[in-house]
């Protein structure tokens, strides 16, 4: 087995990875930028590399000293985690170059599938069935009459994209030619590649994505579907394992449709196949991700398995430890995303410092986190910080765990989209399973605050703090911090042994202290 | 014997409470409220998260002191709440009109300014979207939070800009320039 792999990574998925190598034994190697030096990815890791400044492009972006760093600190292989280096074909091939395992599909694998026409051209040639799409168009002429022999609505998309970034849906042709204009800029701005392509526009469809892992021994297993349709803008916020909409005969051809485009890619390690399913129960190949996703955990809590130390295991060359046969489905998983988004304010992201977190647990109940408090949500990187999941015997019972969780969740400093997830897990449609991809763009779900009552347990709060009495002042001012207890009874005595605790602890060095860290 | 507190939040709305101690349980009422609620605040360990009891029903709040009133975060917001006693209704201190009528578009976040959509002397409509902010790898439209005419925007593209910044300064349609 690897000796050291280090995390390209931050955040919650870098703690997810570093986790996976401690229950593998295996020596864990951190990377951090200047601003994530205090990270509990930073932390629990064994061993940890500062890789520059914040800005991602001379950091988690850069390759080349990626590798130097795991090359420098006797790494056997990298983790790439999900966004950043993750899908960067160069990236993987430069680190087998250097000696090293990526953890991840061949290069070779993910530059055939993460060009999204190449892919789409493997889809149909594996027999998968496609949306009505055109090839790639870097002139806007020759998409409109593309755009017109599929017919309208048709959406614009990025060739080079991901994470929803440039798509663009147009109704009608008049519409076309700016939009078109449009995502060429974004798609030339965030992905350095302006063609795009066209695809019919389909309402009413739900975006279910298939798990796939595979080994080098040529063993490739799908590990069940996820429900992703719950998306604000493209971007998915609430995933379900398994998907409401998918019988035991559509997971079967799915599954099937799955592992065979992964075979045409001659696929390792993990990879998810997105689809889309109409009303009607017809389902389209959209594209395949060569990466772990965000919402693995879901299909983890379902199935048993753990994915992140699956990759692993298949990276150094194991085989898969199971075969589709055994694999057990068991009960129902819901993933929350909880990111810096403030859905009283137009859903603008919220940056400053967490002064104060507190993650929910009990049954049922999975958070992937890197919050701690103090810590600072700045600008540089992307919103998400945290992902709950929430286990059920039943989608019900999944549900109300995720209701709990989700009012346990204290996060002061930033706003979050907790509100907002709390209003969706709320609605009818979602509790009966009947949505699609454009649920929340049709429904205008807003939060709801209760400012009223908020603001007389701020009145009231306050009023005992001031009028607490001469002794809570006189603590107060003492140690100028506050104070323990605050309604009048014991709260000399609580101070008084405070400060006489705390002189102790002074003179007699703090190693008296029992301590479990 | 009940004392008269006056609560001001935010700078701006002043409610009246009574608060009166019996057997050492600590009891407040609101103005124009007929019940008395009996209220415990403690402090949780030694972070500044506390628990505010109100007739046996937990909430928690962040709290941090401030000279003669406390910042209490609950839910999303911060409320600003300074404690003074009471004053007769003629003494106290209306919110401040916006002076000279200006609104102030500030930006919500650090970013960069990726497109300006508006000049001084535009008029714009209320939901007018005036400049695009990135954030978070994110494009964010921000939008004029009322009719007006554009005063200044002291800012341009491609430029960073920290949290509360000056963006956009809207003065009313009617109103024309000073000067």
């Amino acid at each position: 087995m690897f000796k050291k792999v280090l995390v390209a990574n931050r955040g919650e998925i870098a703690l997810r990875i570093v986790r996976a190598l401690r229950d593998l034994d295996i020596h864990s190697v951190a990377v951090y930028s200047d601003v994530d030096r205090l990270s509990q990815h930073v932390r629990y890791a064994d061993e940890a590399h500062n890789i520059g400044p914040a800005n991602a492009r001379l950091s988690y972006l850069d390759g080349d000293k990626i590798i130097a760093t795991a090359l420098a600190c006797g790494a056997d292989a990298i983790h790439p985690g999900y966004g950043f280096l993750a899908e960067n074909a160069d990236f993987a091939e430069a680190v087998e170059k250097a000696g090293l395992t990526f953890i991840g599909p061949s290069p070779a694998s993910m530059r055939a599938l993460g060009d999204k026409i190449a892919a789409r051209a493997m889809a149909i040639s594996a027999n998968l069935p496609v949306v009505p799409g055109s090839p790639e168009v870097t002139s806007i002429t020759d998409a409109i009459a593309i755009a017109e022999q599929i017919g309208f609505p048709v959406m614009v998309k990025a060739a080079a994209g991901g994470g929803g970034r440039g798509i663009r849906i147009v109704q009608n042709a008049g519409e076309f030619a700016n939009a078109a204009e449009r995502c060429m800029q974004e798609a030339q701005a965030a992905f350095g590649n302006a063609t795009i392509y066209i695809e019919k526009h389909l309402s009413f469809v739900r975006h279910i994505e298939v798990q796939v892992i595979g080994d080098k021994h040529g063993n490739i297993v799908a590990v069940g579907e996820r429900e992703c349709s719950i998306q604000r803008r493209h971007q998915k916020i609430i995933e379900e394992c398994p998907s409401i909409a998918v019988t035991p005969e559509l997971r079967r051809k799915l599954s099937r449709d799955a592992v065979r485009i992964a075979r045409a890619a001659n696929y390792h390690n993990v990879g998810t196949v997105e689809f889309l399913l109409t009303a009607t129960g017809e389902y389209y190949f959209l594209e395949m991700n060569t990466r772990l996703q965000v919402e693995h955990p879901v299909t983890e809590l379902t199935t048993g398995t753990d994915l992140v130390k699956d990759q692993i295991l298949v990276a150094f060359g194991q085989e898969l430890p199971y075969d589709e046969t055994e694999l057990l489905t068991r009960g129902w998983a819901i993933e929350c995303r909880i990111v810096a988004e403030d859905p009283f304010n137009g859903f603008l992201p919220s940056v400053g410092k967490i002064v104060l977190a507190r993650e929910p647990a009990g049954p049922g109940i999975r958070v992937e986190s890197a919050l701690y408090d103090g810590i600072e949500v700045t600008p540089d990187y992307d919103s998400l910080l945290a992902k709950v999941t929430a286990w059920g015997r039943t989608r019900d019972g999944a549900i109300m765990r995720m209701r709990r969780a989700l009012a346990e969740f204290r996060v002061v400093g930033v706003a979050t989209n907790i509100p907002y997830l709390q209003e969706i897990l709320g609605m009818d449609d979602f509790k009966s399973g009947n949505f699609d991809t454009g649920f929340l763009d049709r429904h205008q779900v807003s939060a709801v605050e209760g400012l009223e009552q908020q603001k007389l347990v701020a009145q009231l709060a306050s009023l005992l703090m001031v009028t607490s009495g001469d002794s809570a002042e006189r603590g107060a001012a003492s140690n100028g911090n506050g104070n323990g207890v605050l309604n009048g009874h014991g709260s000399q005595k609580a101070s008084a042994w405070r400060e006489r605790m705390s002189g102790a602890a002074l003179s007699q060095g703090a190693g008296r202290w029992p301590r479990s860290i | 014997m009940a004392q008269k507190y006056l609560v001001r939040l935010d700078e701006d709305e002043d409610v009246s409470f009574e608060v009166r101690r019996e057997d050492g349980r600590i009891e407040v009422r609101r103005e124009d409220e007929e019940a008395w609620l009996t209220c415990e605040l403690s402090r949780v360990g030694d972070s500044e998260l506390y628990l505010l009891m109100i007739d046996n029903r937990p909430t928690e709040l962040y709290l941090q002191r401030r000279r003669g009133g406390a910042f209490v975060t609950v839910g999303r917001h911060t409320f600003d709440c300074a404690v003074g006693p009471w004053r007769p209704p003629g003494q106290r201190v209306q919110g401040e009109a916006a002076a000279g009528g200006m609104f102030k578009v500030t930006a919500p976040m650090a970013g960069s300014i990726v497109e300006v959509r508006c000049r001084p002397g535009d008029e714009v409509a209320s939901g007018q979207v005036l400049l695009i902010i990135e954030s978070m790898k994110m494009n964010n439209e921000l939008r004029a939070p009322r009719a007006g005419v554009v005063e200044s925007v002291p800012i341009a593209a491609g430029q960073r800009v920290r949290a509360n910044e000056l963006l956009v300064a809207l003065r009313p349609p009617d109103a024309s320039p000073e000067g």
